[in-house]
């Protein structure tokens, strides 16, 4: 059963998808968009990393202390750090705890700001007025601030980190759903669902929520980009994962003190970030302008 | 993040190096400092200015507040303590107290106040102003940071106007070092009563006899100082620059790109590490090594299993390839260490007997077989798996040491686990109730020219208390009576001496600590500086008194 | 409008309790004393540690320190620095002139370069202009800030020695040239949206009809972009910029504590570090009320520009 929908082409962009926009966007495929592509390009290295870094370098912990800060050699191809160790070798492995990290917190940020965001957008009233006061109590907190505040609370560490940040997303994900579910939940159809007896459950689950889904794809490739950066600053601020572990922001900050000696170390970390957070990016456009029929006109 | 480094034994305490100079001596306490030598001939010349880079904001200018190491540049060049460190700080001279003398049973000491110094506002300084600094800082609603090293005076005063007696409790063997310490830098009565409050912060700063005066402190940026051209022992070299800026830097990178660019001229203890080489190679700059009564090392939880098996930290300290880490980052002419904190800079007195003490002591060379029999022998070698290293990275070496120790327990089959912890943390650990950690890694350095400041304060068991350093958890009773008993002898160096040695050496069997490294002050300068100075206690004094610039 | 405004400020009030109130407890959950961080873990004798205590206001329970705290800030009164002993409004008063500056001229130099940028390439659409410039845009909204400060200090100042390599410079000339290679660093993620929102909107109000009709009238293409096109695209592009500001305070943080400057961001991070609970509270509660202001601006800018959006 497909319920006709009424575009408002003039809400802001993510508000107007709908799920046969999206359904048409998978169906074409992202190759058309040469951005998308470059993106996808870096991007399956990049998981290739995250899932199997086995495949692609040994032993990242392993210490040569009489090898120490080597410049790229055919043995170290990027090098080694202070402590003698390859330098490639624990950037790919450093790819699982810094992506990985930052999807776990867009996941949260959505398990938990979705149902709030629909809840909110379709109730209105009193429930929706506590729902966002409590959100925009939370979003008054400069993000990186108050992640900084709750990791040197309840000590430093990945986990403490990556659900720090999840919690702090989650103001942006539900106040977009709930955007979305405000427009939807006026319209025709929800209305027709009503009258034909479905549960409120049942028109949010079967009705609403599958014209979120474009709108909540874009928005975690923002997320995902952004995760990736916050990740980054936090344990590059020394509050992330626990060594010998590599992961690229507290790689960058040990390797800044001999940038000067030595760059191969600070140069890879930062280009390797810088790198994620691009294909995620164009990835994200290309599904983006995929997703929004005005985006693909132009 | 950065915060500032205190002193004294925190565990955040130095920024190491390598002691060029005692390594020359095989192993003997350096006679001579390292002059900041840098080839300029001539005589110095007043005029000039310079900046200097510290790496975080001062606590204040009043000495009650100066125990770290960024406070001291500027509070130790406008006041002045009532005694100095001289000899390599190895000995006591006069300073402003023209001299001084105690008493046999150790528990009077008598000081000749100089007269004719005045403050920088003009108005002389009286035994009236000496009374009262030392009063103040004793005075436990200031909540002084140094009150502590006064801890043992019962009572203060002038007997005439150029006698201040001083009255102790019982015989501290310690005590007269704190003559020379920010405890008795003595300040303007006048001036800190007017000042009320707001003395010795940025807004009033602060008054003393001292070779430079206080201009103006920026906070979060810059601290100046200016000459006082009325100095009382200019005879004795300067002061001669016009002014100094003493720039706040927290990163340490910028710090180093400051030196390369020429806009910073002086750092001391605050050059990282792990950029030694870098500053090496900067053409205009001299990197030199200060000596110090410092240790990096890691101390075990001995109150705890699987820790309090003497054989498995025996065994941890025969798999750790200390001398591979001290190289890392202290390079080849670094002191070479053996299990105590003791190092040859600290044998201040009986030297012989220290010597002959150190070539008897365990170093524990890295030794694999002889680490996994040890192991095997203890029987909890299950139990190790598991447990951590907590550290707080104060300075880059740390890091590096906690990386190398815990790949060195793989190497015997034994997985420890890094514990990586913020500054408040490793303070809570190091001086909090001892039973929160397994192994710490820190360094701690004696405030005082004297191994009782490196040995009384980690391994007395009275100090395994909250507000206590025994971050070993040590306590052997013989250790105890010997610690106790050195102190009330402040007269008899012989024993004290000996007492010390007999303490050291049963630590060092004991493995309670692995120490990798004594490293030594980095000093940066720049080439168009002369009269550097600096020795061990170099906070506890003005570092800018003799500076001046060549060209 | 003015009941939304009214609304929104008087929200406020709940919202910086809450803030204060959490960030209260947070900082007082963590381990490690104050009073203990501040003596570096000498041991001293009790009457001098109560009188710490006394002084940093940390006797009785949570509930009552928090009380009599907002007791005190109700009338701005936000004590003392633990560890630098100055008045903490004073010590924001003093540092927030740096971070205001650094946000400012980020900002300005955005603006500067993205919108001519935006412009520039919605007009040559597709060309090697536009490929450039979205290429240097994703860049810069992908380089973490404090990687490109440490870059630019490499190239710029150790290297090049055209710009100091940190500080914040003494009379206001001076203060320009310290803040560039900040600023600069810090506004390249504004650059890059700014400009692809420029270039967007650009493109959409150029393929309007009212700018046929100019073209057709042969209004010089000049006139067109500038006058009218522009006029109508600017709405957005502030809006978004504006936004922005909240982004560039967190990201001053970040330059901060890499460059050494001492604006509220380092002063911020160096609090935590000390469990400097005064300074904690009242630069988290200051930066919470620029947020949520620039917040309520940004919401009341897109009320004005679309008047459909319901509140």
């Amino acid at each position: 059963m497909t319920l006709e929908l009424n575009p408002t082409p003039n809400l802001p962009p993510v508000a107007a998808s709908q799920a046969a926009v999206l359904r048409r966007a998978l169906r074409s495929p992202l190759a058309r968009n040469r951005a998308a592509l470059v993106g996808l390009v870096i991007l399956v290295p990049l998981l290739v990393m995250v899932f199997f870094p086995a495949l692609l370098a040994g032993d990242p912990n392993v210490q040569d202390l009489s090898a120490s800060l080597q410049p790229p050699s055919a043995e170290h191809i990027l090098g080694t750090d202070k402590l003698g160790r390859d330098v490639w070798a624990r950037i790919v492995y450093g790819a699982r705890p810094t992506l990985l990290g930052a999807f776990v917190v867009v996941v949260i940020s959505g398990v938990i700001g979705i149902p709030l965001g629909l809840v909110a957008g379709f109730y209105g009233g009193r429930l929706d007025f506590a729902i966002m006061r409590v959100l925009d109590a939370l979003l008054a907190f400069p993000a990186l601030l108050l992640a900084i505040l709750v990791v040197a609370t309840f000590g430093s560490g990945l986990g403490t980190v990556v659900v720090a940040l999840g919690i702090i997303y989650v103001p942006a994900m539900a106040r977009l759903v709930r955007s979305v579910t405000l427009v939807h939940s006026r319209l025709a159809y929800v209305d027709a669902g009503r009258a034909l007896g479905f549960s409120d459950r049942r028109i949010m689950l079967r009705h609403i929520l599958p014209n979120l889904v474009a709108a909540v794809v874009v928005q975690s490739t923002i997320d995902l980009a952004y995760a990736i950066l916050d990740i980054a600053a936090l344990s590059f601020l020394g509050l992330g994962q626990q060594p010998p572990d590599p992961d690229w922001g507290s790689m960058l900050a040990d390797a800044r003190s001999y940038l000067l000696q030595n760059p191969w170390p600070a140069m890879s970390a930062g280009i390797a970030i810088a790198l994620a957070v691009v294909s995620v990016n164009l990835v994200g456009d290309g599904l983006r302008s995929q997703l929004d029929p005005r985006e693909r006109e132009r | 993040m950065y915060t500032v480094r205190r002193r004294g034994g925190r565990l955040a305490a130095l920024l190491a190096t390598i002691a060029i100079v005692m390594a020359a001596c095989g192993g003997a306490p350096a006679t001579n400092a390292p002059s900041g030598d840098t080839g300029n001939a001539g005589a110095p010349k007043q005029g000039g200015k310079i900046t200097a880079a510290i790496e975080g904001e001062p606590t204040s200018v009043d000495p009650a507040f100066d125990y770290d190491f960024v406070s001291g540049l500027a509070t130790s060049s406008i006041t002045e303590p009532l005694l100095i460190f001289c000899e390599q700080d190895t000995k006591l001279c006069p300073n402003l107290a023209e001299s001084w003398t105690a008493s046999d049973d150790g528990l009077t000491y008598t000081l000749k106040i100089r007269q004719g110094v005045k403050f920088h506002d003009g108005t002389p300084m009286t035994v009236d102003d000496v009374v009262f600094s030392m009063n103040r800082v004793r005075d436990p609603d200031l909540g002084s940071y140094v009150g502590w090293m006064l801890a043992s005076v019962s009572d203060i005063k002038a007997t005439d106007a150029s006698t201040v007696v001083i009255t102790l409790k019982e015989p501290d063997a310690l005590f007269e070092y704190a003559l020379a310490s920010t405890a008795a830098h003595v300040v303007s009565k006048a001036f800190v009563e007017k000042s009320g409050d707001k003395y010795g912060k940025a807004e009033v700063g602060s008054v003393g006899t001292g070779p430079f005066k206080f201009a103006e402190w920026k906070t979060g940026d810059y601290q100046r100082l200016t000459r006082n051209d009325d100095y009382w022992n200019k005879a004795n070299g300067g002061p001669y620059l016009d002014e100094i800026t003493i720039k706040i830097l927290p990163e340490p990178t910028t710090r180093v790109a400051g030196l390369q660019t020429g806009e910073i001229d002086y750092v001391i203890s605050n050059v990282p590490s792990d950029q030694y080489a870098t500053v090496q190679a900067i053409e205009n700059v001299n990197l030199q090594f200060v000596p110090s009564y410092y240790g990096e090392w890691l101390t075990f939880n001995t109150q705890q299993a699987p820790f309090d098996n003497v054989k498995v930290r025996q065994a941890m300290n025969y798999a750790f390839d200390k001398k591979a880490v001290r190289e890392l980052y202290y390079g080849k002419d670094a002191l070479e260490t053996k299990a105590t904190l003791v190092n040859p800079t600290l044998w201040t007195f009986e030297k012989d007997a220290w010597q002959k003490a150190w070539d008897e002591l365990p170093a524990y060379d890295v030794d694999l077989e002889k680490a996994k029999q040890l192991l095997a022998e203890s029987g909890v070698a299950d139990q190790l798996n598991g447990k951590t290293i907590a550290y707080y990275e104060s300075t880059p070496s740390v890091k590096g040491a906690a990386e190398a120790f815990i790949e060195a327990m793989g190497k015997i089959g034994v997985q420890i686990v890094a514990r990586k912890v913020t500054y408040q943390e490793a303070v809570a650990l190091q001086f909090g109730e001892h039973n929160d950690y397994d192994i710490i890694v820190g360094s701690w350095g004696s405030d005082f020219p004297d191994p009782s400041g490196n040995l009384r304060p980690n391994f007395a068991s009275e100090n395994i208390v909250a507000g206590g350093a025994n971050s070993t958890a040590y306590k052997n009773e013989t250790v105890d009576t010997l610690l106790t008993e050195q102190n009330r002898i402040p007269n008899d160096k012989a024993q004290r001496a000996q007492k010390l040695i007999a303490a050291q050496k049963q630590i060092a069997e004991d493995s309670a600590v692995i120490v990798y490294a004594y490293p030594g002050w980095p000093l940066a300068t720049s080439k168009r500086l002369g009269g550097v100075e600096a020795a061990s206690l170099w906070y506890w004094q003005s570092l800018f008194k003799n500076v001046y610039v060549t060209e | 409008m003015a009941g939304f405004v009214l609304r929104r400020v008087l929200g406020l009030i709940p919202v910086l309790l809450f803030v204060s109130f959490v960030t209260f407890n947070l900082v007082r959950l963590a381990p490690g004393d104050p009073v203990t961080i501040v003596l570096g873990g000498r041991r001293v004798d009790p009457a001098t540690a109560e009188a710490l205590r006394i002084q940093f206001g940390l006797v009785g329970d949570p509930i009552t320190q928090y009380v009599a705290w907002l007791g005190r800030a109700l009338v701005l009164d936000l004590g003392e620095s633990y560890r630098l002993r100055q008045d903490v409004v004073g010590l924001i008063a003093e540092r927030l002139p740096i971070t205001l500056q650094l946000v400012v001229m980020s900002m300005v130099i955005a603006v500067t370069i993205a919108i001519p940028l935006g412009i520039a390439q919605a007009r040559r659409r597709d060309s090697m202009l536009d490929y450039v410039g979205s290429i240097g845009s994703l860049i810069g909204l992908s380089i973490p800030v404090y990687f490109a400060a440490m870059i630019g200090v490499l190239v710029f100042a150790v290297w090049l020695r055209w710009l100091p390599a940190f500080g914040s410079g003494d009379d206001p000339l001076d203060r320009l040239r310290h803040l560039l290679l900040p600023a600069g660093a810090l506004a390249l993620g504004t650059i890059a949206l700014t400009s692809r929102m420029t270039r967007s909107a650009m493109l959409e109000t150029l393929s309007t009809d009212y700018i046929e009709a100019a073209r057709a009238k042969g209004l010089p293409e000049r006139t067109i972009v500038v006058k009218h096109a522009f006029r109508n695209a600017l709405i957005p592009v502030l809006t978004v910029t504006s936004l922005q500001v909240g982004f560039l305070l967190v990201g001053a943080v970040l330059v901060e504590t890499t460059l050494g400057l001492g604006g509220i961001g380092s002063l911020i991070t160096d609090a935590i570090q000390n469990r400097d609970y005064p300074v904690i509270q009242a630069s988290v509660l200051l930066l919470t009320v620029a947020f949520t202001v620039i917040n309520l601006l940004t919401d009341i800018l897109y009320a004005v520009i679309d008047p459909r959006i319901r509140y």
